[in-house]
């Protein structure tokens, strides 16, 4: 699946795990202008700014959990979830890090294997903050 | 009809021919067209981008049915059963409403309105009405 035009893309994760990293910002999605295996591309972000010469290495191809799957994007938004991002499980998450779904997705640096996902974008309850992790961290939190 | 100087425009939410605005943890930004054949844009935050390659990068921004713009104002709660049920947190008031069409090109999809979130301030854009996928109905007295 490689990046080609009108696919959309976020800048790749420059640090941390998808199971634990902490954003401040949320991630900036933008759609792309390509002809197939030119590199590098152009991108249109979402805050209008028209971005050229970037290496498809540097950009995650993001696409949509599919929505038959009953796992899928309408399962999630519109719920409250626990955001169990400590690797110890000594170390309960705290309810500040309970958070809102944004969006579920998959991420493929340069369009290639491997698959990173489903990630849930979630945003904090308590704080403007950000957090992309893997849908297996999530918890719904029923009656919230 | 492709984009055309004057039309209201935002980044394409398509992606693959599917409408996929739940990709968007920043508000919609919109702009209007100044020259359809550059393309370049004057973004509402004053930011002027010149020459967009292709205009399939671009959703212009139809006129809402008079149903639709009566939930401007309003809070409203996502529309889900069973498993899809919703959060209370999820209720939201509405913006604006408002279709999107791909380039301009005719494709034109449900009506879509752009909440923010009474809980987090988070934005979302989300059908009017949908079976299938997140929507909304308006909550009373709110």
């Amino acid at each position: 699946m490689a990046i080609t035009s009108y696919r959309h893309v976020s800048p790749h994760r420059i640090s941390g795990e998808y199971s634990r990293g902490y954003q401040g910002q949320p991630p900036r999605f933008g759609v792309i202008y390509a002809t197939p295996g030119l590199d590098p591309a152009t991108v249109l972000w979402d805050d209008g700014r028209l971005i050229t010469n970037v290496s498809q290495t540097m950009l995650d191809l993001v696409f949509a959990v599919d929505l038959g799957d009953p796992d899928s994007l309408p399962y999630w938004i519109g719920k409250v979830v626990e955001v169990a991002i400590n690797p110890s499980a000594t170390l309960q998450p705290s309810a500040s890090f309970d958070a809102t779904v944004v969006s579920i997705y998959y991420r493929r640096q340069n369009g290639l294997d491997p698959r990173i996902g489903p990630i849930g974008l979630c945003k904090l309850l308590n704080s403007d903050d950000y957090i992309e992790t893997l849908t297996s961290n999530l918890t719904v939190l029923d009656n919230r | 009809m492709p984009v055309a100087a004057g039309d209201i425009v935002a980044m394409t939410t398509w992606n693959a021919g599917v409408l996929t605005h739940h990709i968007q943890p920043q508000p919609v930004r919109f702009g209007r067209v100044e020259d359809s054949a550059g393309i370049d844009v004057l973004w509402e935050d004053g930011t002027f981008t010149q020459t967009i390659p292709n205009d399939n990068l671009l959703d212009v921004i139809q006129d809402v049915t008079v149903a639709n713009e009566d939930l401007i104002g309003k809070v409203v709660r996502f529309v889900m059963t069973g498993s899809r049920r919703p959060s209370p947190a999820y209720d939201a008031i509405v913006v604006a409403a408002y279709r999107r069409e791909r380039g301009g090109g005719g494709v034109l999809t449900d009506d879509l309105v752009l909440v923010r979130l009474l809980s987090n301030n988070m934005w979302y854009e989300v059908l009017a009405d949908s079976t299938t996928l997140p929507s909304v109905t308006r909550l009373d007295d709110r």
